[in-house]
């Protein structure tokens, strides 16, 4: 056994017995079967802290409730919207700063699906 | 009890999970052909009412498409495996936390082994919650379909043919609502007579055409037939189904699945197939299923072997070919296994045909040193044929072949969607 390795032995030991390293995957990912992950591709999310480009972990076994940040297909396309269940249904963007995008009514004839509800968001801060 | 939960048209489900533009539409899923063409792998039920068929392939298929070209949109994809695989992966995973001995029998099934479990215990979460076989089903479909996205069909019956048989009844019949529990004899009765032969897994086209000249029409003609008479018109392999169909459970020494390549589209490793390659998978299922013998100390009296040429969901372009042959005398010898195998697989080989998976199946399985018996006189008392040996016991291995023809369709890479649960660059984009 060399210096080295004798030091360090001797430092965990007087640290105690060392746990697993910490895992984000254990923090961020309740279900990893259900999980899955997309990314945001505008800012009409950005008043919920989900800006352009942010990665999204998106939970398909939770059952979407009113107010969720939800993932779903709307007329053929995926859109990540504040889900609004009462009085009406509809898909509420979250960004003041931005008239351009508007809450959207789903009607009954419109082809509509939650993917999954948003439980955490991965931002970039450089 | 088994369990045994399938899901249909498992590629396009799988390719319409991220791409809500696919529903609904017409698409097909498509490879190379070997000839510069297309075949068409899987098809969603929009394209199979336009009669693009799983197996169509070559100038058929772009006649096909041409003149359909100014009549409705059709999409076509490349086959996209990583995706398939990773989807299967948490179709499996998600099992695993509803039920106990789960075991994946293809990228689409897995079968679940049900004995010695009250349905109440079934659910560790909630002890009581799951009273019946179709509460249990129910609960596995639906959580099924909201974790994993896609929709599976549960069937639940005393041995696995009949299992695999109920997943499919539950498929076929609406009023089963996507669970069919043939436990009991009654409920297997009930719709026997409405499934053809050459619906139940297992029988070729060619084995119900020889049980039709036998007036063996339905899986309740099956059940009840002589089944000496079953194995003198068909094989071993039928009579091992038919005594699975009435409620019989044919033990399976060893049931060893190697996988190779099926789920990867990795060009380094798809390698073309040749006779060689086949014949390499064969020659270690012979020296795995002989060791097994030899562990057992037991001999077997056939040996078949059958290659299939595509996967379990695309049925309908599967074709399965087998053939089986019985050993003068009962052995053990790898050499001797090997030699009939070998002659099995050299008749059963087409140059042109690409194969997905290999099967090899010993039968007959006896003591060593006990005579055989003189085989199943009909009047046989049918308690008895628990404790007979001979056919209610196999030795099975299936080995998947690395397929040249999935590669996805070189001229039109474009075609394949993109890694969406693989690669962090592929992941969807939301607005």
């Amino acid at each position: 056994m060399n210096m080295m390795t004798a030091n360090m032995m001797a430092a965990r030991h007087d640290f105690g017995e060392s746990e697993e390293t910490l895992d984000l995957n254990e923090l961020c990912i309740q279900h990893p079967s259900a999980t899955y992950f997309v990314r945001a591709s505008d800012d009409s999310m950005v008043d919920a802290g989900i800006h352009c480009d942010d990665v999204l972990v998106v939970d398909r076994s939770i059952t979407a409730r009113n107010s969720d940040i939800v993932i779903a297909s709307v007329d053929h396309s995926f859109t990540v919207k504040k889900l609004e269940l009462s009085p009406q249904l509809r898909l509420l963007p979250m960004n003041q700063g931005n008239s351009d995008f508007k809450p959207r009514h789903i009607e009954d004839d419109t082809a509509f699906e939650v993917f999954g509800v948003v439980t955490y968001v991965i931002h970039a801060t450089r | 009890m088994f369990a045994v939960i399938h899901c249909p048209e498992f590629y396009i489900q799988c390719e319409r999970l991220f791409r809500p533009d696919l529903r609904s539409q017409a698409f097909v899923i498509a490879s190379n052909d070997g000839q510069g063409g297309l075949r068409i792998i899987a098809s969603s039920a929009e394209a199979q009412t336009l009669a693009l068929t799983p197996g169509l392939q070559g100038a058929e298929l772009t006649d096909m498409l041409n003149s359909l070209a100014n009549v409705k949109e059709i999409k076509i994809c490349s086959p996209n495996y990583e995706l398939y695989g990773d989807i299967s992966e948490r179709f499996i995973k998600s099992l695993a936390l509803l039920a106990p001995n789960v075991t994946p029998c293809d990228i689409n099934e897995a079968s679940l082994d049900l004995r010695g479990l009250k349905l109440d215990t079934l659910d560790p979460r909630h002890p009581g919650a799951i009273s019946s076989v179709h509460c249990f089903g129910k609960k596995i479909r639906c959580t099924l379909s909201q974790w994993t996205g896609i929709s599976a069909f549960v069937g639940v019956a005393p041995t696995k043919t009949l299992a695999k048989l109920a997943s499919h009844a539950a498929q076929k019949f609406d009023h089963y609502d996507g669970v069919a529990d043939l436990s009991s004899r009654h409920q297997q009765h009930r719709i026997f007579d409405q499934i053809p032969v050459s619906e139940i897994y297992g029988v070729s086209v060619k084995a119900a055409r020889k049980l039709s000249a036998i007036n063996i029409h339905t899986a309740l003609e099956l059940s009840t037939a002589p089944k000496a008479q079953i194995r003198r018109a068909s094989s071993v392999v039928i009579e091992r189904i038919a005594i699975e169909l009435s409620g019989l459970r044919c033990r399976e020494s060893n049931t060893n699945i190697t996988k190779q390549n099926v789920v990867s589209n990795k060009q380094e490793h798809i390698e073309a197939q040749t006779f060689v390659s086949i014949k390499q998978a064969l020659v270690e299922q012979v020296t795995q299923a002989s060791q097994q013998l030899n562990r057992l100390d037991n001999t077997c009296t056939t040996v078949s072997v059958s290659l299939t040429t595509a996967p379990l969901s695309q049925r309908a372009a599967q074709i399965q070919n087998g053939l089986t042959l019985d050993l003068s005398k009962p052995s053990d010898s790898a050499a001797t296994i090997q030699k009939l195998a070998t002659q099995l697989l050299e008749s059963l080989w087409h140059k042109n045909a690409e194969y997905y998976s290999i099967e090899l199946n010993l039968d007959g399985l006896n003591p060593k040193g006990r005579p055989q018996f003189s085989l199943f006189s009909d009047s046989i008392n049918p308690s008895l044929e628990l404790n007979r040996p001979g056919p209610l016991e196999t030795i099975r291995f299936e080995t998947y072949l690395s397929h040249a023809s999935d590669r996805p369709w070189q001229d039109k890479r474009s075609l394949l969607s993109p890694s969406f649960t693989t690669k962090w660059a592929d992941i969807p984009r939301v607005s």
